[in-house]
Order: C-alpha cells, then structure tokens, then sequence
C-alpha cells in the first residue's frame, strides 16, 4: 500500500513538476530564510549570555531625572571611586570592575602599532569569563605591568608561537614604558559589549594618565563604566533600594545644590543609580555604552516579524496549493470510497503526501541556510553557525512538519467526511476553501504590498539622511594617523613639506576623527551641568573644515590664551544652556578641571548620525592632544595628494607605518548600522516578496489547471485569448486591489513609528504606498497572465480531455 | 463543406503509440446529416474532435469551407469556429460553475448577441430539450441524461452550420433521446450541417449516410435510402 | 423466505434549495433478493442513479430505512459502512469516475489494495481482467488517454475485480457499441447465473433490461411500474 501511495506521490510530483517545485522550492527558501534570521535574532539576544556569571553581572548606571520627576537621560560613565566604594558599602556586591578605553601606540620588535586598548580592574578577569590558551588568567594583573592579549592581537604583535613572558613598550603621553605579556585567551565571541584586543590593568592607568590621576576622589566627573558581580541569590529589588541609598550618602547634598543654584526644582533626588544587566546592554539604545553601540532592540524586532512574516506566507502557500491539490482531488477522495478505503486510509494519503513534501522543503532550507551563511555574515557583520543553533532547526523543522501536517491532513479530512456521491458530483466540495483560500490569499497580497512599501521607504529614508546638510565639507578629507607620533610635530612637518603642493588644499589635525571614537563630558555653566562632545583641534580647524562661524570668533593662531582657556561650541551647545549664539559668546565654562570662555559659535554640524538631534559640542584648542593630521586634496588630485603624503611621511622618519582615511567615509560609518539595517530590510523584504510570489505562481497555475475544462470549453464556444486571459487574472486583481486596503494603512503605521526614530525623516507621501500596490498588482498580474495565457492558447482538446 | 484527404492522427505515450485515425478521406456537403458507428476506441472521437477544429490531424489534408485547416495555429482555429459550430461532447464539458441557464446563454454571450435576443433563444433551446425546470440549477445537480440535454441545448442555441454531436443520447432514455433525434433532424432540415457519434442503429436511422469507423478506417458507408433524396 | 440482502423502506431523497425543494425519490419501498439480477429504468433525471447510490451507502436517504443483510445500515457508523460497502459491494459509475493520476492497471489495482490482495494474487487478477475486457494494450495508459467507451470499461472491470456479493452498475453500457455492450451483459449474466451475485442495473435499454430476473421503472422518483421479465413477455 505504501509503494502504491509512494508511486502515486511521485507521479504527482513528476506530472505536477511546477506545483511540486514551487511548493517544495518556496517552502525551502521561507524556512532556510526563517533559520538565518531565527539564529540571527537569537544571537542579538543572547548577547553577553556565554559569560559564566552573566546572570549576575550588572553595569552601575546613573538615572537623571527631570524635576517633574520623569526620565530624562542615563549615563554609563561613573565616577572613579564608585567601584571600591560600592564594594566596600554594598553587601550584594561581590567583585567591581572599572573600564576605560584609549588609543596607544605598541612597540614591539621596533614595530609600532596603534592599537585600542582596554584598561580593567583585575577583578575583571573573576568577574567575566575568558578562555586562557597561553599563560594563566590567575594573577595576571598581579603586576601592573600585565598585559592579556587575544589570540589575533598576538598574533599581530608579536607573531605566532608562546608569547607569555614577551616584552612590550607602551606609549603613554611622550614616553614608552615596559609591559609583559601575562597571557593570551581565544578572541571573543561576537556577541560581545565589552570587546578588546588588547587588556591592561586599570590600576595602572592613573599612574599614566595625569587627567584620570585627577579624577581619584573627584565624584563629579563620570568617565568611568563600573561593572558589579552580584552574590549569588541577591534580591534584586533590595540591592538596587541599597543602591539607590548609597547614592545619596555620597552626594549628600546634590538636590540641595541644585535648587540653590537653580537648575534643580523637583521635589525628589535629581539622579539616582540602577542596575543594568549584562545581558541586557546590547539591546538598551538608552545607555549606548562607550565601547560598541548598542542594537536598537526595533530592528531586530521588526526581522523577526519579517521573519514570522515569511514563515506565516510560506506556510500559507503551502496550505493554498495542497489544499488546492485535494479539492482538485475531491474526486479522486470520492472514488477511492466508493473503491472502499477508509477516512483513515484517505488521511494516511494525503496527510503523508503532504508531510513528505514538507520534509523536503525542510531539508531544502537547512541546504539553503548554510549556502547562504557567508553571505549572511557579512550582511550583519556578526559571526554566525548553523552548528551552534541545532535548536533553531530542531524548532524550524517541527513547523515544517506541522505546517505539512496541518494543510495535508485539514482538506483530507473535510472531504473524507462527505459522502462519496457529493464529492463526485461536484468537484470543489470543499467546505468554506474558496473562502478560506481567498482569506489567505489576501492576507498574502497585503503582507507583500506592506513589505514593498517597508523596502522601499527604508531605502529612501537612508538616503535622505545621507544626503542632509552636514554643516561641514568633508570632501577629499584625507585623516591621517599619528600613529604613535607627536601630532603637533607631524603637522607642522606636513604643512612644511605640502604647504605649497597645488594638490593640497589645506592642512589642519584634531584629536579625533569624526567617528573615530568620541570622547564627552559633563560642563558647568550659570549652575547648569550638561553633557558635550569635545574635540581637541588645532587654530585652523573650523576653517578648514569651513564650518560656519554664526557669532564671535574662531581660534587665533597668535593668542596664547586661546590654548589655555578658549573654546568654540556649536549652536546646539549654546542651546542647550539656553543662549542665542551671541549670549553664548563670552560664557564661562568649567569641567571642574578648566574653566574655558567661549569665544564662538559655529552652525551645527551633524559629527554624529542624524538619528539624532545634532548634539552639543566643542573644540577646544590643544596641540599636545592631536591623534590624526587631516589634509584635504584639491579637487579631483586626490591621487597627488596621497603621493605627495606619502614622500612627506617618509621624510618624518617616525618609523611608524602610514594609515590614512577619508574623512567622509568616516563619516559614513554613522549610518553602517541604519545602512546595514536598510540592506538586511530591504533583501528580506526581496525574498519574502520572492516567497510570496513563488505561492502566487503556484496559485495562478493551480487556479488555470482547475479550470482548464472550463477553458476549454469557454474557448469552444467563442470566447478569445484575450478574453480568457483576463477572465482568469481578474479575480486576482480584484484581490490585490482589497487587499491594498488592509496592507497600506498598516504599512504607513508602521512606517511612521520608525521614522520617529530619526531626527531627519523624509516625507511619507501616499506615492510609495500606490506604487507598492502596482508594483504587486504587476507582479501578480504578469504571474497569472502567463498561465493564463498559456491554457488559453493550447489545443481545446486537450483541455477537454482531462475531465 | 468537409473534406479530408488521408486524415491521420497518432497518440504517443512513453511506449507505446496508438494510431487513432489511419487514412481516413471523407466528404460531406452542406446541409448532410451523417452519423458515425463503429467500436469503442475506433477514432470516432478523434475525428470529430478534428473535424470540430478543437484538435490537429498528424498527417493529411482537411479543407473545411474551402479553407486548409490542417496547419492552422491555435489562434486561427479559433476565429473559424467562433458561431461556426456547435459542440456536443460525449462527456458533457458543461461548467460547474456555471447554471444550466448560463452555460447555454454561453455562446452567445461570445457572439455578441443583445441581452433580449439571448434569452429568447436560450429559453427556446431548454424548452426544446426539456430541461427549463432545472435552468438554475448547476451541472452537478443534474443527472446524466440531463447534462447531456443541457449539452445539446448549448451546441444548437446558436444556431450553427454545422454541429458535431458525439453520442447525444447515449445517457438518455428512449423518450428523450427520441426528442433529441427530433432536434437535430428539424436543425437538418433547416440547413445545417450535422455529424452524429452513435452506437445505436434506431438513432442512425435518422441521418443521410452512416460512416462505419474500424480501428482508425472507414469500413463502409451505407447510405439511407429512406431519406437519400435531398 | 430467506431474508433480503437488499432492504429499502420508505426511502425519500430530497434536496433543499433556499424556499424550493427537489424531491428526487419518494417514498421508494424494494427489496432485492441475494442472487437477483434487477434492473432499474426510466427517464433521464427519474432518480435511477440516486437509488443506486443509495443501495452503495455512497449517499443517504433523506428519511427511510435500508437493511443491507439484515443490518441497518442508516443507523451504522460510518466506518461499519465502509467495512460493509468494502467487502460487498462493487459500483460502476454512470460518469466512470476512473482516478486521473492513476494508470488503467492500477485503476484496477486499487479496490485490491484496500482489500489487503497479497500482490502475487493481485497481479493475476488485474491480468484476467485486462484480458477480459481486451485492455492488455491499454494498461499503462492514464484515463484520459483513452476513449468513452474505454473507460468505460475499466469502470466496469474494476467493479469486478473484487468479486463482489452484489455488484451495482450505472449505465454500464451507456457509451459502448452494440457488440461491446452485449459483451458486458453476458458478463453480468454469467457472474449471476454462475457465481450467484447479486446484480442491480440501470439502463435505457429494453433488451438489456429484460436480461436480468425483474424490472422497475422509475418515474419522476416513484416506482411506476415493477414486473419479472417472464412476466412482461406474456403481458407485451
Ligand atoms: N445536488 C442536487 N441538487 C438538486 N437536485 C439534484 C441534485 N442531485 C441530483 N438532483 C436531481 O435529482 C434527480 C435525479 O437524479 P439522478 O441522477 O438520480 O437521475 P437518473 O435517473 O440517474 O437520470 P439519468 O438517466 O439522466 O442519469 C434529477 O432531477 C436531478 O436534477
Ligand atoms: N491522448 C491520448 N494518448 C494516447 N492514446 C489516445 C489518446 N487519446 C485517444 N487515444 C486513443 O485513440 C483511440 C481512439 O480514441 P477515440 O476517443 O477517438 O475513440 P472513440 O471512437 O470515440 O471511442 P468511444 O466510442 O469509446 O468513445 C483509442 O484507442 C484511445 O485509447
Ligand atoms: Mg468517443
Ligand atoms: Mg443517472
């Protein structure tokens, strides 16, 4: 019986070919997209989880508040002594790890290497789980001089084979100072907050920094992230009411301040502390960390929904095309009775047939999935293994099945419970399908005419941002290293050497690059604190970047003062304590470390993404403090100008290599993630079009196969090519037309809740949403005609013959 | 009318390959009435079905209205048998979508007929073959017998030249496949064209001539002296 | 007098339509004997077909009572129905009703496997029978690739393989020449004279009719007319 079934089914599917293809094909590619996406989102969300003690590691974060008592902003950064200090007053705190980032220049064997490096309290090494393969993670810090590497950090330092126990140079400021390598562990997972190459005893970097030796015992300034290890069974809620209690006691007398002085008016605490779980940081876009930006949790959110969405259309097209399949079947279910075969034998038949195609459509996606991967890895820029994610198949699998299980086993069972004389009398006695299949066809077409329209506006929108007004020109922009040099030197030396190259336009150094890292903190004025983005640059900078000067005046190259106490802010920091440009001129300023006066105000100028407001900012004026040197080339030299660098740099003779940029790609980097994102959206809004169209085929074949007869004889007695070809594909207009109406007002919903997510947001007008309803009706439509027009133009009789 | 020099039409399966009409010249004027007989799976079928422009002969010639028909494209076919002939399948093909009302008001839907005309002329051609008490129903409430007279109804509605009827009362009783008989000669004399599929000799009786089909080959034709006066 | 196998009492068929009601049988009363040759006529749409469906539990009565051997068959489970129908009954459809996908030896095939025929066993009787039916050339082809009447055929063969206790035939030579159809019935003759089936016919045909023991006629879904065949000899 089952060999009898079996070569009925493979029959079918040879007879069947496109139905089979289409069906196993589109089942096959929902399912294997449904996979990467499942082990992507998955992974977004387990950021951080293969630490041991993840579930109870937390990052201390400061909660500002504003006098109504609402949120208002919360911030990473500490103060120095929170950590000790909380291990000290906090009995649920087991370990604390302070973390601070900063560009050093590594010298090993005479080579130099400007390398990030990530300074930890020791504790670090308790706290988080890393897997030693050289040396011992124990005692590693127990000098200060200890260094960790990873494995692709030694490897390119110092070169394969043992490297514990190597020598090291550290530049720090002018001078270089010993370090050894203690161990080297595997290079993190990528589902990581806090990534390093390089990892360096906190405690030492006081002794190296003069700025962070200020910061000892100074609770005002935060630069600090401040990680806690919570004893193991603490009760969250009464830890984080000690917290809460602790922040009090060491600023006994904030709120009081601040009502004196004005800027605090609520009746509570102005800040308060909160826990915030390791597991957590990766998808909390309110606290971006200063290491890695965070995932905006949305983003995965609305890829999940693609993802669901297409698992949803795929198994729709398989319930409509097998469902299909048996009421063109009914008849055969009606003989096989009368032939005398029980429900059981029908159940076993069809729901078989149906199972088996879905294995094969499962199958197919793990084919799928893993031909993909690479592609997929470097679309999302995250490391990623079918391997590692056997429960994704397992699950995906078992939808597959009872995807298979649930379309072969529903229309069987309806029909098998008729009498045989209705189901062959009548062909299509299925209850309510021709409804159920309108219903679910429908859906399908709004799914589509949604995901057109999210594609389309996503791609739009990132280019409407890439194309604002910056407020600065960072075309042909070369960034240029120090690489370990003293910045202040290499310009003077290039201004020396290009000055007067006609391929170099001008020449000018800053401490960080656009996008290169940032670097803020907290400014007092007329008793307001605020937060500002700093940048340390030379006189020349606001006209070289030919930013607009809206009052006062730029640095001045003679006026030793501007050195020491002169800064220039842009507009959004002069509105942010509530100046005009002109008011803000000649303010004030302290950090309670300088006290700065401003002496201008640019036009903003988006330095960062334009989801975001432009954000306050300053340069302040300090050669000592220059990581890149920045030339821009004249127009269409750039070639000359790299050339003429080249010679410059090797005249300087600083032994480092040269590593360069532009400026305006830099800049770009802003927008990887929103890019990133738009690509991820807009291909697999593609495929899950791709699915639905593949159903729609599908579909349109089946629909022309079950009225092949009616066809025929329509033809027969008159009717055109023409005349059948629309007869069929009208019905599918007029769904497409419906299902406009369900699909646009949710897609501008949609779409309009995410561009509340950007600062900058084109117009949404009602265009992209009709052209997504052609788009589809075109798609649909050209689907249809073919079949259609294919019956309508073959031989009546053979129609007629299949009856 | 008709004519058809060494018409020949071959089926080819995986294996094997059926010679379904072998050689067959026939002629038939206008205005003939001719019925064919022969064995179940002598090609009677397939003649008409060619000779009906529904399907091509593999070989040999078929002149139909002075016209070469036997290479014509699909497309052409269809603009000679647009209102040219009418159709009755040994199996029915009516539409189960359709009522029996609107399978028969079909064809002139296609012609273009006014909306009055149309009902007049449909209602005439279910009364004639007694089925007007079912025209709302749908072809699968019907019994054999009467799907076959809503068939009939839809190949004489518009009034043809020629119709093709294969086995028309092979599904009715002798009453009503008398009405049928009835019909047709009534068309006949009228002035159309009319080739009859029958395996029952009474109904053959009532045609001009008789082509006998054996294995794809005409045997013999008998022509009927009764009415061979035309 | 032995139990009939075939039991109908009262048996009305009705559809619904919104206000209107067709009345396709009407109170239908008849039995059949094991061993009898019945054959049903009437006019086209008089309800042969729908009584035939009936007496093959493919369809059920509106109202009325049938007894298939004694056993009620409108108040048994519908799997006792297809275990009845299964082991009993063999059906030939007026409209043939042949599987598409399913090639003419496995047409045959078919009513075998349901009946768990072991496949040696099962070869040999779709071979009699294509052999029977002169179908030996056709078995591989699919249905629609065969003639009217050929499908016929095979409708009736695969009524047959299974020799049945009582075999139901629609038509059985609506489509056939004469010389075939008269094949058929001599068929029909032998399995009952023989082998003692069970046969009940419709057709349109006299002398087909007066072939089996015992005609009624139906009209507009009542028995008008029911005699023995012996009988109507004397009484035309
Ligand atoms: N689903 C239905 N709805 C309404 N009427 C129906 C339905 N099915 C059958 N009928 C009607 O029942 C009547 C009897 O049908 P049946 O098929 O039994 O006739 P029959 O005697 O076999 O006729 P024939 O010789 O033409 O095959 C017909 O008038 C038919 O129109
Ligand atoms: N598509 C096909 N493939 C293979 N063989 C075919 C096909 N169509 C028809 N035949 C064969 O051609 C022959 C003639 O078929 P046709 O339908 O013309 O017969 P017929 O004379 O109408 O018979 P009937 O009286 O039974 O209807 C048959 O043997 C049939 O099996
Ligand atoms: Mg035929
Ligand atoms: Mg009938």
């Amino acid at each position: 019986m089952t060999g009898h079934y079996l070569r009925q089914a493979a029959r079918l599917l040879a007879k069947q070919r496109l139905h089979a293809l289409i069906n196993v094909v589109g089942l096959a590619t929902a399912l294997g997209l449904c996979i990467l996406i499942a082990v992507f989102v998955k992974q977004e969300h387990s950021f951080d989880t293969w630490h041991q003690n993840a579930d109870r590691t937390y990052r201390v974060d400061r909660i500002d508040f504003n006098p109504d008592g609402s949120f208002s902003s919360q911030q990473s950064s500490q103060p120095y002594n929170l950590a000790e200090s909380l291990l000290r007053d906090h009995p649920d705190v087991e370990a604390a790890v302070r973390f601070n980032q900063s560009e050093v220049v590594i010298r090993a064997g005479g080579v130099m290497h400007q390398q990030n490096v990530l300074f930890a309290d020791p504790s670090v090494l308790q706290v988080f789980t890393y897997v030693p393969v050289q040396g011992a993670l124990e005692g590693a810090f127990s000098d200060l001089a200890g260094v960790v590497l990873t494995e692709t950090a030694a490897d390119r330092i110092l070169g394969p084979g043992n490297v514990v126990g190597r020598e090291l140079e550290v530049r720090f400021g002018d001078t270089y100072l010993p370090a050894v390598v203690t161990a080297v562990i595997e290079d993190l997972p990528a589902g990581t907050s806090l990534p390093f190459e390089v990892l360096m005893n906190f405690e030492r970097a006081p002794l190296v920094y003069p700025w962070i030796a200020r910061r000892i015992d100074n609770w005002r300034g935060s630069s600090f992230e401040t990680y806690v290890l919570l004893r193991e069974g603490t009760d969250m809620q009464a830890a984080t009411q000690t917290l809460e209690r602790l922040r009090t006691q060491y600023y006994p007398t904030l709120a009081e301040e601040g009502r004196q002085a004005g800027w605090w008016t609520g009746e509570g605490e102005p800040a308060t502390y909160g826990f915030v779980s390791l597991t957590d940081l990766h998808l909390q876009p309110n606290a971006p960390g200063q290491f890695v930006t965070p995932t905006d949790p949305k983003y995965s959110l609305i890829l999940l929904g693609i993802g669901l969405l297409i698992l949803a259309l795929a198994a729709i097209n398989f319930t409509l095309l097998t469902l299909g399949r048996s009421s063109i079947r009914a008849g055969e279910i009606g003989v096989r009775k009368a032939l005398g075969a029980g429900r059981r034998d029908i159940l076993v038949q069809f729901g078989g047939e149906s199972i088996l195609t879905a294995l094969l459509g499962f199958v197919g996606a793990i084919a799928l999935a893993s031909i993909l991967m690479p592609a997929a890895i470097s679309l999302t820029g995250r490391e990623m293994s079918l391997a590692d994610n056997l429960d994704v198949l397992l699950a995906v699998g078992v939808i597959a099945i009872l995807t298979g299980i649930l379309s072969g086993a529903y229309p069987s069972v309806v029909i098998s419970r008729n009498r045989p004389s209705d189901t062959l009398r009548g062909r299509l006695r299925l209850t309510g399908s021709n409804t159920l299949s309108r219903a679910l066809l429908l859906t399908q077409f709004a799914a589509s005419i949604a995901l057109v329209a999210g594609a389309l506006v996503m791609q739009a929108q990132i280019g409407y941002l890439l194309s604002q007004e910056k407020g600065y020109d960072d075309s042909n922009v070369l960034v240029v290293e120090t690489n370990g040099t003293d910045g202040f030197e290499l310009t003077s030396h290039l201004r020396n050497s290009l000055g007067s190259n006609g391929a170099v336009e001008g020449i000018s150094a800053m401490s960080l690059s656009f996008n290169r890292g940032y670097s803020s903190s907290s400014w007092m004025a007329a008793g307001v604190e605020k937060r500002a983005y700093i940048y340390n640059v030379d006189t020349e900078l606001p006209d070289f970047l030919r930013m607009e000067l809206l009052a006062g005046r730029s640095f001045e190259a003679g006026r030793s003062s501007d050195s020491t106490e002169a800064v220039v802010v842009n507009q959004a920091f002069a509105r942010d304590w509530g100046w005009t440009a002109e008011e803000a001129v000649g303010q004030r300023i302290t950090d309670y470390d300088n006290e700065p006066v401003i002496i201008g105000v640019v036009a903003d100028m988006n330095f960062r993404s334009l989801h975001e407001e432009v954000q306050p900012m300053m340069l302040t004026l300090n050669e000592g403090w220059l990581a890149f040197a920045l030339i821009r080339a004249a127009p269409g030299r750039t070639r000359d100008a790299v050339a003429a660098l080249e010679d410059a740099w090797q005249s300087f003779e600083s032994g480092a290599p040269l590593r360069y940029t532009f400026l305006n790609e830099d800049v770009a980097q802003a927008y990887e993630q929103d890019l990133r994102w738009a690509r991820i959206m807009g291909i697999a809004a593609l495929l899950a079009i791709l699915v639905a169209c593949m159903g729609l085929f599908g579909l349109a074949a089946m629909t022309v196969a079950r009225r092949t007869k009616e066809i025929g004889v329509r033809k027969v007695l008159g009717a055109t090519v023409g005349g059948v070809t629309l007869l069929v594909s009208r019905d599918f207009a007029v769904l497409v037309g419906i299902a406009s109406l369900v699909g646009v007002p949710l897609a501008y919903l949609g779409l309009n809740r995410w561009l509340e997510g950007f600062a900058y947001r084109m117009d949404l007008g009602l265009s992209w949403f009709l052209g997504s309803c052609l788009l589809v009706l075109l798609i649909a439509m050209a689907t249809v005609s073919i079949h259609a027009f294919r019956a309508a133009t073959t031989d009546p009789v053979r129609a007629l013959r299949y009856e | 009318m008709i004519k058809t020099v060494n018409l020949s039409k071959t089926y080819r399966t995986d294996e094997v390959e059926t010679t379904a009409l072998n050689g067959v010249s026939i002629h038939i004027t206008p205005g003939e009435f001719v019925s064919v007989m022969g064995p179940s799976g002598c090609g009677k079928s397939t003649m008409l079905n060619i000779l009906g422009l529904l399907d091509s002969p593999s070989d040999g010639s078929y002149v139909f209205n002075g016209t070469e028909v036997a290479t014509l494209s699909e497309r052409q076919r269809a603009q000679l048998r647009k209102g040219n002939i009418g159709f009755v399948f040994q199996s029915f093909n009516l539409i189960d979508e359709l009522t029996v009302y609107e399978n028969v008001e079909l064809p002139l839907l296609y012609l273009g007929v006014s909306a009055q005309e149309r009902k007049d002329r449909v209602a005439a051609a279910l009364e004639r073959t007694q089925i007007m008490h079912r025209k709302d129903h749908f072809p699968q409430q019907l019994s054999g017998g009467q799907q076959q007279r809503v068939a009939v109804a839809r190949a004489v509605v518009a009034n043809p030249a020629l119709i093709l009827a294969d086995e028309p009362t092979g599904n009715l009783d002798s009453t009503n496949g008398e009405e049928v008989m009835k019909l047709l000669t009534e068309l006949n004399e009228a002035g159309t064209t009319i080739v009859m599929v029958t395996h029952s000799p009474a109904d053959a009786e009532y045609s001009h001539r008789t082509i006998h089909l054996f294995d794809g080959h005409v045997v013999t034709e008998n022509f009927m002296s009764k009415t061979y006066a035309v | 007098m032995e139990e009939p196998i075939i039991r109908l009492v009262n048996v009305t068929k009705s559809y619904d339509h919104g206000l209107s009601q067709t009345h396709v049988l009407r109170r239908v009363s008849l039995d059949v004997h094991a061993g009898e040759f019945l054959s049903i006529m009437g006019p086209s749409g008089s309800g042969k077909s729908t009584l035939l469906q009936i007496m093959g539990m493919l369809d059920e009565p509106t109202q009325g009572e049938y007894f298939f051997s004694g056993e009620p068959v409108h108040r048994l489970s519908a799997r006792r129905k297809t275990q009845l129908h299964r082991e009993n009954i063999g059906f030939v459809f007026q409209a043939y009703h042949l599987i598409d996908d399913l090639t003419v030896y496995e047409n045959l095939e078919t009513p075998l496997l349901y009946r768990k025929i072991k496949s040696s066993e099962r070869k040999s009787i779709v071979a009699e029978a294509l052999d029977r039916f002169n179908m030996v050339a056709k078995k591989d082809l699919f249905p629609s690739q065969l003639s009217g009447g050929q499908q016929q055929l095979v409708g009736v063969a695969r009524a047959l393989v299974i020799q049945p206790k009582v075999i139901l035939a629609d038509e059985p030579t609506g489509n056939l020449h004469s010389s075939q159809g008269d094949q058929i019935m001599e068929s029909l003759r032998t399995l009952n004279r023989e082998d003692g089936v069970t046969i009940v016919q419709v057709t349109h045909n006299q002398d087909y009719a007066h072939i089996g023991d015992r005609v009624v006629e139906l009209l507009d879904g009542r028995i008008e007319r029911e005699y023995r065949v012996d009988e109507s000899v004397n009484t035309e």
